[in-house]
């Protein structure tokens, strides 16, 4: 257990080697943000719309909704399918062989450490620049016990998918166009952008199959209090599933792929 | 059962084969493919504590062999049992006991410290702190590694990195050390310390070394017994004598003369098997087991003024190919 927060902790600070690239990314995401909450702004003006819906989602909930969402993508990033990838085709991956331990902890646990370096150091400067101008939705501490499980739930969610897409690597020559899908597939369908409440029914419909809405969009109404808190655990019952599904794929993907596993040189 | 029993394994990698037609179409839709036998039915069994030399020409299968030893790949048949595991089914309790130092490849992480690597392989072995330090401490000061322990391993140097990589892969005092290729291209002040030091390991500590190499001194210095392949294939398995006895007996030798020899011929008497004029002196080949180079010297200072002269032992691929040959 202590290797794997070492690995964490040295994920964390290696990214503190990259001092200008956290810098250069805080100022993407902040201008992210503002392009979100302008689009939003100018929907709900020109519209002459004060509320959506049967959750009466109004424009200050649209604009907690677009930091919150930017909140966890930085989270949940998708790199851990480029490191898995690059590890198989320099072979790199050859060290992890020799060693005692779990490939797939070490992943989560340096996968998490550089997330939570981007959180801290992209993420939290943006609050403290958008919190002053829009205010700050505050929900009941209950709602904020159910939020986290669900947020790192859902952070779990997205961390699997993307390691099983990196472990394609084992078969497949380039996986970037892979990578490039899961990451649209997952701004469609799990409401990062546009919440699931203005979905058209059948995109809606084909959202519940799936596990996307579970990262983004059920911790976000959960947070904005649009849901209440015994649907919230049935969202969490439904993540566990989730979880515990892509946990035995990642399995069977990870025992194939070893067999195939070809490693150049010598 | 040994503690090392490799049972007729065998690897193979699919190579695509291109189409006979170069139209882009058919490439696409005709895929073919050839198998290639990386290691084709190769088997032999090591006791604990000895050290041998897994040699044979490039593309041969030695690293393929070693990866499957090491439970990187995952042999397509036939069985390796080391120990009491199955390397690539019992990794995690296997590997607890094995070190390995690819030559061409670090173990450690790029962009940290020396130090720093070294100190998280306390954590994933779980090496009890006394036997780390006690390590440590020995291994810093025989391969030197107290001048650059605090510097990141992208910015060392071929030598450096290489010592580095054997400290770490010994710091949990592993069973069983595999050098897959560990002195390629490093200057021979270098290379003669990391053989010091691997030969003194195995006779301290009992650990088997299993190394493959290039390089003939590697092989006379640590091993006793040599396995050699080629084309996948298990060509000899004893003694290291027997193979530059038998195989390795060509040898040829450059002089350069100050004067002007026009008549040779009467070396041939001696058992010299060619004679080549050149530029400035001669190439002989011969047999060493028939004469040998200081003969030859002593023949030819007779009448001769001789400047430079060069011996060329045969190499190792040489030796195999004439083994090769020979079946």
């Amino acid at each position: 257990m202590k290797i794997y927060l070492k690995f964490f902790k040295n994920a964390f600070h290696s990214r503190w080697a990259y001092k200008f690239d956290a810098v250069f990314r805080c100022i993407g995401s902040l201008i992210e943000v503002f392009v979100q909450i302008s689009v939003w702004t100018a929907l709900y003006y020109f519209t002459n719309t004060e509320a959506i819906g049967s959750e009466a989602i109004g424009l200050q909930d649209m604009i907690s909704y677009a930091i919150i969402s930017t909140g966890i993508s930085i989270l949940a990033g998708n790199s851990v399918i480029y490191t898995v990838d690059n590890k198989i085709k320099t072979g790199e991956i050859a060290t992890d062989f020799i060693r005692p331990i779990h490939f797939q902890s070490y992943m989560l646990a340096t996968t998490l450490g550089s997330n939570l370096y981007d959180f801290i150091f992209r993420f939290l400067p943006l609050l403290v620049i958008f919190i002053p101008i829009y205010g700050l939705y505050i929900p009941k501490p209950e709602t904020w016990i159910i939020f986290i499980i669900t947020l790192v739930n859902g952070v779990l969610i997205n961390f699997l998918m993307a390691y099983i897409l990196g472990l394609v690597g084992f078969w497949y020559l380039s996986i970037w166009h892979l990578g490039r899908f899961l990451s649209d597939f997952t701004r469609l369908l799990s409401g990062s952008f546009v919440p699931i409440w203005f979905f058209p029914n059948i995109l809606a419909t084909i959202s519940l199959f799936l596990p996307f809405r579970l990262i983004y969009f059920v911790p976000i109404s959960i947070y904005l209090e649009k849901v209440t808190l015994s649907q919230g655990f049935v969202y969490i019952l439904q993540q566990f599933g989730w979880i515990v599904s892509l946990y035995l794929l990642s399995r069977w993907v990870w025992n194939r792929g070893v067999d195939k596993l070809v490693v150049q040189g010598g | 059962m040994s503690f090392i029993e490799v049972d007729n394994i065998a690897k193979y990698f699919k190579v695509r084969q291109k189409a006979d037609h170069n139209s882009i179409l058919s490439n696409l839709l005709h895929r073919e493919y050839v198998t290639k036998k990386a290691v084709d039915d190769i088997s032999f069994s090591i006791e604990k504590g000895e050290t041998v030399g897994y040699i044979g020409p490039n593309g041969a299968g030695k690293s393929t062999t070693i990866k499957m030893l090491s439970g990187i790949l995952v042999p397509d048949s036939g069985s390796i049992v080391i120990n009491g595991f199955v390397p690539s089914k019992d990794r995690k309790e296997y590997t607890k006991n094995i070190g390995v130092v690819f030559g061409q490849r670090t173990q450690l992480w790029w962009d940290i410290p020396v130090s720093e690597s070294l100190d998280l392989m306390k954590y994933i072995y779980k090496i009890p702190k006394h036997i780390y330090q006690e390590n440590l401490d020995m291994f810093y000061d025989i391969l030197g590694i107290a001048e650059f322990g605090h510097i990141p391993v992208r910015q060392l140097s071929l030598g450096q990195r290489m010592r580095a990589d054997l400290c770490a892969s010994l710091l949990h005092n592993p069973d069983i050390l595999f050098l897959d290729e560990p002195t390629i291209g490093l200057d021979a002040v270098v290379k003669k310390s990391i053989r010091d030091f691997v030969k003194e390991i195995n006779e301290k500590r009992n650990t088997t070394i299993i190394l493959t190499t290039h390089d003939m001194a590697d092989i006379e210095k640590l091993c006793s017994r040599v396995i050699v392949i080629d084309h996948g294939k298990k060509l000899y398995d004893g003694n290291l004598e027997y193979v530059k006895n038998t195989f390795g007996t060509a040898e040829s030798i450059e002089v350069v003369l100050r004067n002007n020899l026009n008549c040779y011929d009467w070396l041939y008497e001696h058992g010299v098997n060619q004679i080549t004029k050149t530029e400035n002196g001669l190439t002989i080949k011969y047999d060493k087991r028939i004469i040998n180079s200081s003969a030859i010297i002593s023949f030819l200072m007779k009448d001769n003024d001789i400047k430079d002269f060069i011996v060329h032992e045969t190499d190792i691929e040489e030796s195999i190919r004439q083994m090769y040959l020979a079946n």
